[in-house]
C-alpha cells in the first residue's frame, strides 16, 4: 500500500500515484484506492450523464480508453483500466479529476482554483479552464509567492468560522490536460510525461497545515476599451461566484450541496473577501496584473506597503 | 399580516444579508435596513406595526418609511419570500 495526503485526507492506495504528497502510513486511511472490477453501469441509477451515473452513495465515472472509476460514500475509489490504457495515465486521473469528484461526494467545498501564499494566507484564483489561473499562479511563484494548490482547492470552514484551504502539492492539471490533448502515440512516450512531471510537481511548496484564506479572485477577461481593475461584487454575486467556480458545478446539484456552497460563499465574502480580477488575457499583461494585485494586497492588509 | 414564506437560507455579510432559496437556488441581497426588516418579520405582523418599529429605530418620517416598506415587501413578494394575509 502507498500512503498519501490529499486535501488533508489520509489516502491508502494499491497503486503508486506520482506527484501526490506522501502520507503517514500509520494513520488510518480516510480514503482507499484499489484496483478492482468496475461495471459499465450501476443498478437502478437515479441520475445518468454522458460519462457518469449516480445511485445513492455510489458514483460511477468513465473516462473512455483510460478507466472506469467507482466512488463509494466518499471513502473508497475502485478503478478498472480500460484495455491498453497506460497505468500512469490512470494514476493522473485518479489523483486529479476523480479525487475532485470524491471531494464533492464528501460534501466538501472544492473550487476550480489555483492558490499562492501571500503574507501567510492563501490567495485563490478561480476561473474556468483556460481562464489563466495556472499561468498567473506560476508567474506569482516566480516572484516569490509559493504555489500551494493548483486546479483544485478544498475549502473548509474552521470551528472559529475562518475559511481555510488544505494545501496540496498536486500540480497535475497541465499533465492531465496534455494526456487528453496529445495523440495516443505521443501519450505512450514517457519523455513528455516525465518532463511535465518534473516541471510541475513541486511538493516542497506544500504545507502540512490548512492555510487561512486571505482573498479569492474570480478571473475575468476584458477587451478594449474596458480597463483592468479589481472590484468587489455585491454580496449576491460574490456568493454566486463560489458556486460558479466549484470544481464541477453540476455536482453541486447532483450531490445536493447548494446549502454548503451558500454557507461557504457567504463566510468567505464576510471574512476574506471575494473579488473580481478584470484583466486582459495573455502573457504581456502579466506584469501589470501582478503589480495591480500587489497594490490590492496592501490595501486589504495581506501585505505591507513596498518600501 | 406579513409572514415569511418559503425555505430560505440567510447569512450576514457585514451588515447586509444574502438569502438563497433552498428549493430553487435563487438569491436575494438585502441592505442593512432590509436585513432588519427580515429579522422583524420573523414574528408575523402588520405593515403598520413594522413601520412603527422602523420609524422608532431609524431617522425616517412615517410617510417615506411606509412607501419604502411597501416597495420592499412587494419585492420580497415577487421572490415568494413573504405572504401577506389579511388580519382577522
Amino acid at each position: 500500500m502507498f500512503s498519501y495526503r490529499v486535501s488533508g485526507l489520509a489516502v491508502a492506495s494499491e497503486v503508486d500515484l506520482p506527484g501526490l504528497i506522501p502520507g503517514d502510513p500509520d494513520r488510518a486511511p480516510e480514503v482507499t484506492i484499489r484496483n478492482a472490477p468496475v461495471p459499465f453501469a450501476l443498478d437502478d441509477p437515479e441520475m445518468v450523464g454522458p460519462t457518469w451515473q449516480r445511485a445513492g452513495d455510489r458514483f460511477l465515472l468513465r473516462i473512455p480508453d483510460i478507466a472506469r472509476f467507482l466512488l463509494e460514500d466518499g471513502r473508497s475509489i475502485a478503478f478498472e483500466a480500460e484495455n491498453g490504457a497506460d497505468p500512469q495515465d490512470v494514476a493522473v486521473f485518479l489523483s486529479g479529476s476523480v479525487f475532485g469528484v470524491l471531494l464533492h461526494q464528501r460534501n466538501q467545498i472544492v473550487l476550480h482554483a489555483s492558490a499562492v501564499l501571500v503574507g501567510g494566507k492563501a490567495v485563490l484564483f478561480c476561473g474556468a479552464s483556460g481562464a489563466g489561473k495556472s499561468t498567473l499562479a506560476a508567474a506569482l511563484g516566480k516572484q516569490g509567492y509559493p504555489l500551494i494548490a493548483d486546479d483544485q482547492c478544498a475549502i473548509e470552514i474552521g470551528d472559529d468560522g475562518i475559511p481555510m484551504i488544505q494545501a496540496d502539492g498536486r500540480q497535475l492539471r497541465l499533465w492531465e490536460k496534455s494526456i487528453s490533448e496529445l495523440g495516443l502515440a505521443e501519450r505512450r512516450g514517457d519523455a513528455m510525461r516525465n518532463r511535465l512531471l518534473k516541471f510541475y510537481v513541486d511538493p516542497a511548496a506544500s504545507s502540512e497545515r490548512p492555510v487561512p484564506i486571505g482573498a479569492v479572485y474570480a478571473l475575468t477577461e476584458i477587451r478594449h476599451p474596458d480597463e483592468p481593475g479589481i472590484e468587489r461584487p455585491n454580496i449576491v454575486d460574490a456568493t454566486k461566484l463560489l458556486t460558479v467556480n466549484a470544481y464541477r458545478p453540476m455536482l453541486i446539484h447532483r450531490f445536493a450541496q447548494r446549502d454548503v456552497y451558500f454557507r461557504g460563499g457567504t463566510t468567505i465574502a464576510a471574512t476574506s473577501g471575494i473579488f473580481r480580477l478584470k484583466r486582459r488575457l495573455g502573457f504581456d499583461g502579466l506584469p501589470a496584473t501582478i503589480a495591480m494585485l500587489r497594490g490590492h494586497w496592501t490595501q486589504i492588509g495581506l501585505a505591507e506597503a513596498a518600501s | 399580516m406579513i409572514h415569511r414564506d418559503g425555505d430560505w437560507l440567510a447569512a450576514k455579510v457585514g451588515d447586509e444579508l444574502v438569502m438563497m432559496s433552498a428549493a430553487k437556488g435563487n438569491y436575494i441581497g438585502l441592505s442593512s435596513v432590509g436585513a432588519r426588516i427580515w429579522e422583524l418579520i420573523e414574528t408575523p405582523q402588520t405593515v403598520e406595526s413594522l413601520c412603527d418599529r422602523l420609524v422608532a429605530e431609524y431617522e425616517v418620517d412615517p410617510a417615506t418609511c411606509r412607501a419604502e416598506v411597501d416597495a420592499f415587501l412587494a419585492m420580497l413578494g415577487q421572490h415568494n419570500a413573504i405572504r401577506i394575509k389579511d388580519a382577522t
